[in-house]
C-alpha cells in the first residue's frame, strides 16, 4: 500500500531522513515513533504529498507520489499537529467549508459519524469554544470528509486530557476496523500500544526499526524491559 | 472553489467586530476630518456683519454674493447687534445697506448708499470693502447698461411702458452675464510658486479627501491581508490548499475575499467623497482607484508571505502606511520636503494615483494592474514553495 524506497530528505545541508525503505500493508495501523526532531513529521508530510523528498521514491497503491499527487491526495486524509480549523467559525461551518473543498457529500451525511464521535451536540459552537478533545476530534473528522483509504495523523492528541485521548484512540480503532490504513505519530507509549499493530521507529532520520507489535515485545523480553513504554524507550534510545 | 474560499475569508474577517468598524470608521473619519477642516477654515475667514435696511431683491443679491466669497464669514444682523459686533471686535467689518438702495442703484447713484463700519483691530477691511464694492458695482453697472440701452433704443423705437420694462430687463441680464464666471474688473494671473518646481493651479487646489481616502484604503488592506500569518500559525496554510487540491486556489480565493471587502470600502469612500463634492468621478478616476486597490492587495499579500509574526506585521503596516502617506503629502505638502524626499515621493503609489486623478489618464491604472499581476504571481510561487 505505502512503499518507500531510498527515501531521503535534506533541508539545506542537514539530512533529516536518510535512505529509508519500508512497505506498509493495507489496513495496518502503524505507530511512527521517535524523539523530537527525529524526522517523524517530515516523513508523514512526504507520504501525504505535502512535502517533496530530496531523493528516493514514495508509492501509494502503486502510484508515484511525485507524479500523481492529486490522485494520491484523494486517497489520503492528513491530520496536522496543529488544530487546523477556523476558530472563529462553528464546527458545522468548518465541516461545510472543507466538505465543499473536498467536493464531498454534505455535512448532514456525516451526522452519523458526528454522533458516534459525540460531536453532534457541539456542531453549532464556535471552534474556539469547544473543549480541547472536541477540537482534536473535529480536526480528525475533517480529514475524513472525502472518505480516504489512508489516514495520516501527526501527534493528534497533544495537549488533551487522558479521557479525551482515550476517546480519540477508541474512535481511531473503529476507523481501523473499517479497513483504513493509519499512520499515527505520538510520544504516548500507552496510546501507541493500544492502537497500533506495527511500529516504524526513527532515530536522527534513520529507520531504526519497522515491524509488528509482537516484534517490539520480543525485543522487550531480550532487553528485560518492564513494559511496552520501556521497550520503545530502549529502542528509541 | 475559489468563491467558497473567498466568501469564507469575508465571513472570517466580518466575524471580528474590528472588521465591521473597519468598513464604517474610514468613512466617519473622513467625514469628521472634512467637518473639522471646514470648522478650522471658518476661523480663518474675515468676520463681516451686514445690516439690510432696504430688504429688496438687490440688497439680498449683494448679501448672498458676498456671503458666497470663501474669504468671508458673513452674518446678517440688526443695526444694534451689528454695532455691538464691531465694538466687541466679533466682526472686522460691518455694512449697513440703507433704505432706497435698490432705487438708487437703478439710477446709478451708488455713492453713500452703503455705510461702512470698521473694527479697531481690522487688518483686512481693504479686501472686504473691495469685495462688497464689486458686488454693488455689478448691480450698478448692469443698471447703467440697461438705462443706456433704454435711453438710446427706447427713444428711437418709441416703446410703450411694458416694452420698456422688458427691454430694460433684457439689457440688465445681458450686462450681468458678463460678470460670470469671473468679475469684469479682473485679469487672469499666471499662478507662480515660491519654489523652483512649477505647479499647476489645478494640482494646488486638490482636496485632502483623496489622499486621506488612499491612506485608509492602504491601512485596511494591510490589516485585512494578515490572513497568511494567521493561517500559518494554525496550520490552515497547508490544510486548505491540501483540501482544495492547489495552493493557487487557496491563495487566489483568500485574495479575492479581501479584494471584495476593499472594493466595498472603495465604493463607500468614493461615494461619500462624490456626495460631499470632494471627488469628481470619471472613468479614469475609477480605473486608477481599482488599479490602486488591486496593487495594495497584491503587495500586502507578498509582504505577508515574508512576515512570520503579528507584531512584525503591525510594524510593517505602520511603516508602509505612514511612510508612503507622509512622503506623498497626505499630512503636509510634499513641497516642504527635501529634494531627495520629493524624488522618493514620486515612487509612492499614492503619488501615482494622485497624478492619474489630476491628469485623467488611464496609463497609471494599466501600470498598477500590470504590477499587481506580477506581484500576485511572485507571492503565489513563493507561498507554494513553503506551504
Amino acid at each position: 500500500m505505502i512503499a518507500a524506497e531510498n527515501l531521503s530528505k535534506k533541508f539545506g545541508k542537514k539530512e533529516v531522513l536518510k535512505e529509508m525503505n519500508f512497505f506498509i500493508e493495507k489496513g495496518e495501523t502503524v505507530g511512527v515513533v521517535g524523539q523530537n526532531g527525529a524526522g517523524k513529521s517530515t516523513l508523514l508530510k512526504i507520504i501525504a504529498t505535502i512535502m517533496r523528498e530530496t531523493s528516493g521514491t514514495v508509492q501509494i497503491s502503486g502510484m508515484d507520489a511525485k507524479k500523481e499527487t492529486k490522485k494520491i491526495r484523494e486517497r489520503i486524509g492528513y491530520v496536522p499537529q496543529e488544530i487546523a480549523l477556523y476558530h472563529e467559525l462553528t464546527a458545522r461551518e468548518n465541516l461545510r467549508f472543507f466538505a465543499k473543498l473536498a467536493k464531498s457529500s454534505s455535512v448532514e451525511s456525516w451526522m452519523k459519524r458526528c454522533e458516534e464521535w459525540r460531536l453532534a451536540e457541539h456542531l453549532d459552537k464556535k471552534v474556539k469554544h469547544l473543549s480541547g478533545g472536541n477540537q482534536r476530534k473535529l480536526n480528525i473528522l475533517i480529514a475524513l470528509l472525502h472518505d480516504p483509504d489512508i489516514l495520516i495523523l501527526d501527534e493528534p492528541t497533544v495537549g488533551i486530557d487522558i479521557s479525551a485521548k482515550q476517546e480519540i484512540v477508541n474512535d481511531l480503532r473503529q476507523l481501523a476496523s473499517e479497513g483504513k490504513t493509519i499512520l499515527y505519530s505520538s510520544h504516548d507509549a500507552q496510546e501507541l500500544e493500544s492502537l497500533c499493530t506495527s511500529f516504524l521507529i526513527i532515530k536522527e532520520g534513520e529507520l531504526l526499526f519497522y515491524g509488528s507489535k509482537q516484534k517490539v515485545r520480543q525485543f522487550g523480553s531480550i532487553t528485560h524491559s518492564k513494559n511496552f513504554a520501556e521497550t520503545l524507550g530502549a529502542i528509541v534510545g | 472553489m475559489v468563491w467558497t474560499i473567498a466568501f469564507t475569508r469575508i465571513k472570517l474577517l466580518l466575524k471580528s467586530p474590528w472588521s465591521w468598524v473597519g468598513l464604517v470608521i474610514p468613512v466617519l473619519l473622513l467625514g469628521l476630518f472634512d467637518l473639522s477642516v471646514e470648522k478650522t477654515a471658518n476661523h480663518t475667514k474675515v468676520p463681516v456683519v451686514i445690516v439690510d435696511h432696504d430688504s429688496t431683491k438687490y440688497s439680498k443679491t449683494v448679501i448672498e454674493r458676498v456671503s458666497s466669497n470663501p474669504a468671508l464669514s458673513v452674518t446678517t444682523a440688526t443695526e444694534e447687534e451689528a454695532r455691538n459686533a464691531i465694538e466687541t471686535q466679533k466682526a472686522d467689518v460691518g455694512f449697513l445697506i440703507s433704505e432706497g438702495f435698490m432705487e438708487n442703484i437703478q439710477k446709478n447713484e451708488e455713492d453713500e448708499t452703503v455705510t461702512l463700519w470698521l473694527s479697531t483691530g481690522s487688518l483686512s477691511h481693504g479686501l472686504v470693502r473691495e469685495i462688497f464694492a464689486s458686488e454693488v458695482k455689478r448691480l450698478s453697472s448692469n443698471s447703467y447698461g440697461a438705462n443706456t440701452v433704454l435711453k438710446t433704443y427706447g427713444k428711437r423705437e418709441q416703446l410703450n411702458q411694458k416694452e420698456q420694462k422688458s427691454v430694460w430687463k433684457e439689457a440688465w441680464i445681458f450686462s450681468d452675464q458678463h460678470w460670470d464666471p469671473v468679475p469684469l474688473m479682473t485679469i487672469d494671473y499666471k499662478v507662480g510658486t515660491t519654489r523652483e518646481k512649477a505647479q499647476t493651479a489645478d494640482a494646488a487646489g486638490t482636496s485632502i479627501y483623496v489622499p486621506g481616502m488612499l491612506l485608509l484604503l492602504m491601512l485596511f488592506t494591510f490589516l485585512w491581508n494578515s490572513w497568511p500569518i494567521k493561517d500559518r500559525d494554525c496550520g490552515m496554510r497547508s490544510r486548505v490548499p491540501y483540501s482544495a487540491g492547489k495552493l493557487s486556489v487557496y491563495w487566489a480565493g483568500n485574495a479575492l475575499g479581501v479584494l471584495l471587502l476593499q472594493l466595498e470600502l472603495l465604493i463607500l469612500l468614493a461615494g461619500f467623497g462624490w456626495w460631499r463634492g470632494e471627488l469628481l468621478l470619471s472613468g479614469s478616476t475609477m480605473a486608477v482607484f481599482i488599479g490602486y486597490v488591486l496593487f495594495l492587495n497584491a503587495i500586502s499579500l507578498l509582504f505577508a508571505y515574508f512576515v512570520h509574526s503579528h507584531r512584525t506585521w503591525q510594524s510593517v503596516t505602520l511603516f508602509v502606511v505612514l511612510g508612503t502617506s507622509l512622503l506623498s503629502g497626505t499630512f503636509f505638502p510634499s513641497d516642504e520636503l527635501s529634494i531627495f524626499l520629493q524624488k522618493t515621493a514620486q515612487w509612492t503609489p499614492q503619488n501615482w494615483v494622485m497624478s492619474a486623478v489630476n491628469q485623467g489618464t488611464f496609463l497609471i491604472s494599466i501600470l498598477l494592474i500590470g504590477i499587481s499581476v506580477v506581484l500576485y504571481g511572485i507571492s503565489t510561487i513563493k507561498a507554494g514553495d513553503n506551504a
